[in-house]
């Protein structure tokens, strides 16, 4: 979810440039278009793995079902941040998205997707706390499997990061608009 | 009647700051056809985007108190993954205009045939120049802004063209870029030169023909 929804609206702007020649059409428009865009191909997708695992017989549904929705949600919201900080940062520097990609690789490793934060030694733990993602992580888990109760999951610092991420970059997109596309 | 209010629009290039407009006034009032003259590279595209409003000044205000068309020029405004079909939609949509006859509309005039239901990525420069004409046409603008791209399609579109925007033009205005001095004659009353920042308004489409010839004899 945050992958997709802050990598692909880095493209957004160049997209869709010939639609930013109407007049009506906004950086903003496109940008949250394609934000909304990858929050419902992914929610399907969600839906569709878990009905399959279903039907195959595993225990496919959350216990949580509101938890882990409003977990995909907040972790979407920081995805629209990083999306808009990355749309504004590669006006300026053309190469950033390649830089991104790679980053998210890290990202994957540290946000205990592989290894459960439960089984790390806890000075490793503590550090990789600092990044959200590994608390998007954990908050799903622990919505989907109730029993699984991290005593280091912060929800509040999950849905500060995506605030203030999501703050700077629509600032910066409103302060930057004009200079974020340019024609011909 | 679209008003241009000391503005100023600069690009940055490789070479340095390429100047359009200096602290530029002008007004184009409703009920006259403006033809814009310039030597090539002088910002008469970007002009047109201005006073479309694709973009923004970097200072100065426009005024528009017309409902403007979307620049109808080379460029295009369609997204190159969606068919025709898709596009005129999407365009009549934010227009709030009705989806079914526009697309009715456009569908007959611009002879796309089955290239209507194929992605505008694959069309020719023509079709998706018919295209862009016939969805402006369907919608009903006070002003349509037009950028070279009057000699489009063959004879008989262009000739079919010509009579819809004759039509046309009894109810709305038309701002046209072209280097064409017929087309000039043909459809505006007024003219405006762009060159070196400055914009100068002639009430009579010939003064401004001749200022523009002797500007480009000046710097030849």
């Amino acid at each position: 979810m945050f992958v997709h929804t802050s990598s692909s609206m880095t493209y957004a702007i160049a997209a869709n440039g010939s639609l930013l020649q109407l007049p009506l059409v906004g950086t903003f428009d496109v940008l949250m278009a394609r934000g909304l865009l990858e929050l419902l191909t992914d929610t399907l997708v969600a839906v569709i793995l878990l009905a399959g695992f279903g039907a195959l017989g595993l225990g496919a549904l959350p216990q949580d079902f509101a938890g882990v929705s409003v977990s995909l949600l907040v972790v979407w919201l920081l995805g629209c941040g990083f999306g808009f900080l990355n749309a504004v940062i590669n006006a300026f520097a053309k190469s950033w998205d390649k830089i991104w990609a790679q980053l998210t690789r890290l990202l994957y490793f540290c946000s205990g997707i592989f290894y459960v934060p439960g089984m790390m030694p806890e000075w490793i733990r503590d550090i990789l706390a600092w990044n959200p993602l590994l608390h998007a992580v954990d908050w799903f888990r622990s919505s989907f499997f109730q029993e699984y109760e991290p005593h280091w999951l912060d929800r509040s610092y999950l849905v500060m990061a995506a605030v203030v991420t999501l703050l700077a970059g629509l600032g910066l997109e409103r302060g930057l608009q004009r200079r974020l596309y340019e024609p011909l | 009647m679209i008003m241009l209010d000391r503005v100023c629009k600069s690009y940055r290039t490789r070479a340095g700051r390429k100047i359009v407009l200096d602290e530029a006034s002008a007004v184009f009032q409703s009920g006259h056809n403006f033809g814009i003259l310039g030597p090539n590279g002088a910002g008469k595209s970007t002009l047109i985007r201005l006073l479309a409003g694709s973009e923004p000044p970097d200072s100065g205000i426009v005024r528009r108190h017309a409902r403007v068309s979307f620049p109808l020029g080379f460029g295009g405004t369609f997204h190159g993954a969606l068919s025709g079909r898709e596009n005129v939609a999407f365009i009549a949509r934010i227009y709030g205009a009705a989806i079914r006859a526009t697309i009715a509309y456009v569908e007959g005039f611009s002879e796309l045939r089955e290239y209507f239901e194929m992605p505008v990525n694959t069309y020719s420069a023509g079709m998706r120049a018919r295209l862009a004409f016939a969805t402006c046409l369907a919608i009903d603008f006070d002003v349509y802004l037009i950028d070279e791209v009057t000699e489009i399609g063959d004879q008989r579109f262009r000739r079919r063209c010509a009579e819809a925007f004759r039509q046309r033009m009894l109810r709305s205005d038309i701002i046209l870029v072209t280097h064409n001095p017929h087309t000039i004659r043909q459809y505006c009353d007024k003219g405006a030169v762009l060159a070196n920042g400055q914009l100068t308004l002639h009430d009579d489409i010939g003064r401004a023909l001749e200022s523009y010839h002797r500007l480009l004899q000046e710097s030849a």
